[in-house]
């Protein structure tokens, strides 16, 4: 009966994944995520911008605690510009407010060739290392020139650091608590996979069996009352 | 089926044909075409300049109803040359981003191209015979109305997903492009 009751809520919760936006939240019960299998992959590296702290784990790029970008293979610095903060991730760059918010992930394609393989800063200008070349940055990030006139040495290029270990624990968080989702998990719970193999199996046998209950009972009830028929024939 | 037949399926033949079906379908998994060769094609002779343009939010609206979810990014960058703009944007497919590729010549789509696939579904998409629908098309509609596009695109089923996703980044493309030669952006 609870049994019944548990596969009939897993399953009208279920049909309705999107009105209860089950697919947008996500499992952050820790046993749970354990039992996934679900682990953060190590620190790429990881960048502090102006009292916040940019940093690639896996393929995800995180400002804070919050993830900015994904698909993103290299992070080779962070810089603090006048209007935006700056985010060096090999052939892109990533713009974001001062708050964190995406402004754009822009391709550097046909702008460095070699991509940015680092970025600083010379007074207020930004600048970025691409093949050897300093290249300097425009204030809007659109165009890119050759700065000749500067010097490798003249750069306060932005150089990696270590994660604090308590920042480091919010971000494993975060990181794990977007790899279930709750309709996924309500899927794995209602089909039994939740539960090793042997769980799909045992619901399956359950299954066939409200099968064969239903059909013996449609077939007595078609058969008539047992009672009745027991009265028809009288005592032997 | 004799016993021993099954135990040979079972044992021999089902984990040999689920092992290639898998592979096949991570095989998919990748970059098709790097952004300087897909810009190479779409400026053969000339060198484009990079342009911006910011999202409002009216467009951030229009956005949303396109690919029927929020929109995060400010500005979008493409690259332009003459009458011809070349765009990248990424749309997620089902759950990671497709990274796709558009040129449109004048206000028509004169080239789309996956450029990476990160899904384990939906890689059909990135063939011929499903990009070849959106050559010619034109956006119809306009910021009060709905937008959308002035060709008939065939799904493909089991890719319905991925399939949305580059019908999505088209009209995107092409309205973003119709918003930018509008207030000479």
């Amino acid at each position: 009966m609870v049994f019944l009751i548990f596969l009939s809520i897993t399953g009208i919760a279920l049909n309705h994944l999107v009105d209860l936006r089950l697919d947008q939240r996500y499992v952050r019960t820790e046993w749970l995520l354990r039992w996934y299998g679900i682990e953060a992959p190590p620190v790429h590296s990881s960048y502090a911008v102006a009292g916040n702290r940019t940093t690639l784990l896996g393929e995800r790029l995180y400002f804070n605690d919050q993830q900015v970008a994904e698909g993103i293979t290299a992070l080779s610095g962070a810089i603090a510009a006048p209007q935006f903060i700056v985010i060096a991730s090999g052939n892109s760059l990533i713009l974001l407010t001062g708050s964190g918010a995406l402004v754009e992930r822009m391709l550097l394609a046909g702008q460095l060739p070699g991509g940015a393989q680092a970025i600083g800063k010379v007074g207020e200008a930004v600048v970025l290392l691409s093949e050897e070349e300093i290249y300097r940055a425009d204030e809007q990030f659109v165009s890119f020139t050759i700065a000749s006139d500067v010097n490798y040495s003249d750069v306060s290029w932005s150089s990696s650091s270590n994660v604090p270990s308590d920042q480091l624990e919010v971000l494993y968080d975060a990181y794990r608590g977007t790899g279930i989702t709750m309709a996924r998990f309500l899927a794995d719970l209602h089909s039994g996979r939740l539960f090793t193999r042997a769980g799909p199996i045992f619901i399956d046998v359950v299954g066939l069996l409200l099968i064969v209950l239903s059909v013996l009972g449609t077939i007595l009830w078609l058969q008539g009352r047992p009672r009745r028929r027991k009265k028809a024939d009288g005592p032997r | 089926m004799t016993d021993r037949v099954k135990t040979w399926w079972l044992r021999g033949v089902l984990p040999i044909v689920l092992w290639g079906l898998a592979s096949a379908a991570y095989g998919q998994m990748g970059v098709y075409m790097e952004t300087e060769d897909f810009l190479a094609a779409a400026f053969p002779d000339s060198e484009p300049r990079v342009e911006v343009i910011w999202i409002d939010n009216e467009r951030r609206e229009v956005l949303a109803e396109i690919l029927d979810h929020p929109v995060n990014a400010l500005r979008v960058s493409y690259w332009v040359s003459g009458d011809k703009s070349a765009w990248i944007l990424d749309e997620i497919g089902k759950d990671r981003p497709i990274t796709i590729g558009v040129v449109v010549q004048g206000d028509a789509i004169e080239m789309i191209r996956v450029l990476v696939f990160r899904e384990i579904r939906g890689w059909e998409v990135r063939y011929p015979f499903f990009t070849d629908q959106f050559l010619g098309a034109r956006l119809i509609g306009t910021e009060q109305q709905s937008v959308g596009l002035d060709q008939q695109i065939d799904g493909i089923t089991g890719a319905t997903l991925s399939v949305n996703a580059l019908r999505g980044v088209t009209e995107v493309v092409l309205f973003l492009l119709q918003e930018a030669r509008g207030s000479g952006e």
